[in-house]
Order: structure tokens, then C-alpha cells, then sequence
């Protein structure tokens, strides 16, 4: 296995107290906390956050770790000595309501080495939890995705295909009957849990989709008839004469299907040419000769208004 | 490890809604006390005020859980938590 430094992970000392631990874990975790945080990567670095602090908070296994030696690089190859129990084998051993088990069981697809997947733990009645990543793209067009599941018990995997329902939003769960774990003669259950991988030009807020449409000061003023990137395809969108930059436009039914389907908005970002040749530049040098406009007026009424009252 | 795909399975997805307090419970390891103290935060609603959550707010519930979890935070810190990730 690698050798992780648990130390440098959480950016404390060697001979840090519990308390500087704890401390440095939960500020780390809520940064990098897959439901709160931004970061590209935030799922490993939490889950490696957990595996330092899962050791480094308890006193016997930091014991174990810290006799591990000094010497071991991030990364290198070591042999762990008998009885070493890193974080993740050993299932359940606390047995609180609330434990990074848990944790690890519902994200454990995203943890592991091989893309989408898969799988869990056993729990104390057979059910499975896992967390599938899912693009954009692939919840809309609800083609089959694959999963693998590895068999807690037997360690075996199977793969699933799955169409998964395109109405499902982000966070959202789906169960696979009798996909869970076996034992005797009884099978559980899994349960899938949808987490929608941030898409680079659109944003879901429930059945509507977003995204800002860059367009030019020209355009803004006198309209124009603009090809739309839409979950379902290229649509033109027509942007009425004089729209100001934020102004939203509504591509109906253009979003996320359902019972009630979500709409596109679109909304505007008007955008300022920087490279400019001269002959370009003359005609804005004429513009602001000749436009009696002045966008700071209603500004400037405020200010008068407000030093009266 | 080495994966070994033992059989390929083609299933039916069952979108988990309208589960009952009980079941979502047990699902998401958290006491019924949990679930009641979000109601009342207003972090968690009933689907038509009968004791089971719909799809989205059983997935609210699983959020406010490992929150709850693994940064420690009470109710009425969840209950703002969610609020400032709806707005966002």
C-alpha cells in the first residue's frame, strides 16, 4: 500500500495535541466536504482528509502510525505491519449513527480508481448505498450507464447497466431491488444516490436550466437571432432590439424534462471587444460624440435624492 | 484490486420517493429526533403533511446527515447551511 502522510494532510506537527487535530480536521473538511465545497477535487481530499484524522484522533492507531518512522515518503511503497488497520477495513467498528463509514459506503463510488462506480459496504440490514456520477448530458439523453458493484461478502463485482429516470435531480435516489448484499437466504437492496457533475456552460436549478449568454454591445442594441447550445440540440434564440446585459430570455421546454418540464434561461452578458483596430475604434470615437446617453443618470438622481431626505 | 465482472445485469430503477420517516431513518443512520428537530427548522418538509418525504427532500435529508456527520453541525446550523446553498 502508499504511505500517506497523515500529518501533512491535515498541516499539523508531528507532535500536534488532539485538540490542534480536530481542529484542523473540521476546518479542512468543511472546505473540502463534497456537499459544501467547490473544488474540483474536493471528494478525494476529503476522503483523504477522513483517513488522516480517522488515525490521527484515535490514540492507539496514531501510536501504530507514528511507529510506522519518520522516514516514509508521501506515496512510496510500504509494507503495513501485522494487525495494521488502515481507515476503510474495518467496517462498522464504532457503530455510532453517525460515522464515516457511512460516509465513505454513499461516495465510494467516486473514490474508487477506475471512474463511474460503484460500491459499498455491508450494512446491518443488506442494503447498499452508492453514489453514481452523472454528466449533464447523460441524466437528459437517460442512456443506459453502467455501475459495478463489488459484492461486500464475496468481493465479486457485478456490472449493471442502468437507465437512470432523466426526471431525477441532483441528490436524488434510485433503488436496484435485490442488488444489495446477500446473507442467508435474504438479499438487500442498493441505493443510488445521483450526484450531477458541474457542467461548464449550464446550471440546473430544478427543472430549469441556466446558462449566460455572452453577445455583443451591437447585438444587445439592435437584436439578433443567436444559435443556442440547448441540452437537446442547437436552437436559435432571437434577442429583442435594446436588451440590457442580465436580461433573461426563456427557451420553453428547453430544459430538463418531467412531469412539469423546466425551460432554458438564458441570460445575457453583453461583452466589450478589447482588440479593436482603429477603424472599429473611429466608429465607438463617433458613437460617444454623437449618443446623448448616460447610463449613470438615474445614480446620480438617487445621490441628490438621498442627500435631501 | 483486479476486477472481476462476474455478469452483467440490465435492471429496473425504482426512484425513491414518499418514504416514510422511518424508512429514511434507517436509510440515512439518523434518529427520528434528527428528522423532527430540521422540520421544525423549517430545514425539511412533509410531502402534504403526512409523515413521508418526497424525492427531493429525502435528499435534503441524506445532505443534512452527513453534514450533521461530518462537520458536526446541530439542526438550526443545518437548516442555515441549506438555506445559503439554495440561494447560491
Amino acid at each position: 500500500m502508499e504511505y500517506q502522510d497523515y500529518y501533512k494532510i491535515l498541516g499539523v506537527e508531528r507532535d500536534a495535541d488532539a485538540d490542534s487535530i480536530k481542529k484542523a480536521y473540521r476546518k479542512l473538511a468543511r472546505k473540502y466536504h463534497p456537499d459544501v465545497s467547490k473544488e474540483a477535487d474536493a471528494e478525494a481530499k476529503f476522503k483523504q482528509l477522513n483517513e488522516a484524522y480517522e488515525v490521527l484522533k484515535d490514540k492507539e492507531k496514531r501510536a501504530a502510525y507514528d511507529e510506522l518512522g519518520q522516514n516514509w515518503q508521501a506515496g512510496q511503497d510500504f509494507q503495513p505491519p501485522p494487525g495494521w488497520q488502515p481507515f476503510g477495513a474495518d467496517p462498522r467498528q464504532s457503530g455510532s449513527a453517525f460515522e464515516f463509514e457511512d460516509f465513505a459506503d454513499l461516495f465510494g463510488g467516486m473514490f474508487g480508481g477506475a471512474g463511474r462506480q460503484q460500491s459499498a459496504r455491508s450494512q446491518a440490514n443488506l442494503n447498499l448505498h452508492a453514489a453514481l456520477n452523472l454528466t449533464l448530458e447523460e441524466l437528459y439523453n437517460g442512456k443506459p450507464v453502467e455501475l459495478y458493484v463489488r459484492h461486500p461478502n464475496t468481493g465479486e463485482e457485478r456490472q449493471l447497466r442502468v437507465k437512470v429516470p432523466s426526471h431525477l435531480r441532483d441528490g436524488e435516489s434510485f433503488r436496484l431491488k435485490g442488488q444489495g448484499a446477500k446473507q442467508g437466504g435474504r438479499t438487500g437492496d442498493l441505493y443510488v444516490e445521483i450526484r450531477l457533475v458541474p457542467h461548464p456552460q449550464f446550471e440546473v436549478r430544478g427543472n430549469d436550466v441556466h446558462m449566460r449568454l455572452p453577445v455583443a454591445p451591437w447585438e444587445a442594441v439592435l437584436g439578433a437571432k443567436i444559435e443556442v447550445n440547448t441540452l437537446g440540440g442547437v436552437v436559435n434564440l432571437t434577442v429583442p432590439p435594446r436588451s440590457q446585459s442580465g436580461r433573461s430570455l426563456r427557451l420553453p421546454k428547453r430544459g430538463l424534462p418531467g412531469p412539469q418540464p423546466g425551460n432554458q434561461i438564458v441570460t445575457l452578458e453583453v461583452q466589450v471587444p478589447t482588440d479593436l483596430d482603429s477603424e472599429s475604434l473611429a466608429h465607438f470615437e463617433a458613437l460617444a460624440k454623437s449618443c446623448n446617453f448616460n447610463p449613470r443618470s438615474k445614480h446620480q438622481r438617487e445621490r441628490y435624492e438621498a442627500r435631501r431626505s | 484490486m483486479k476486477r472481476v465482472v462476474v455478469e452483467t445485469l440490465h435492471l429496473q430503477t425504482e426512484v425513491i420517493s414518499d418514504v416514510s420517516l422511518g424508512d429514511a431513518c434507517q436509510l440515512c443512520h439518523v434518529e427520528l429526533e434528527f428528522v423532527h428537530a430540521l422540520i421544525e427548522e423549517g430545514a425539511l418538509d412533509l410531502a402534504d403533511d403526512k409523515a413521508v418525504l418526497d424525492r427531493g427532500q429525502f435528499a435534503r435529508l441524506r445532505k443534512a446527515a452527513r453534514l450533521h456527520r461530518d462537520l458536526g453541525v446541530n439542526p438550526p446550523g443545518i437548516a442555515l447551511a441549506l438555506e445559503l446553498m439554495d440561494q447560491l
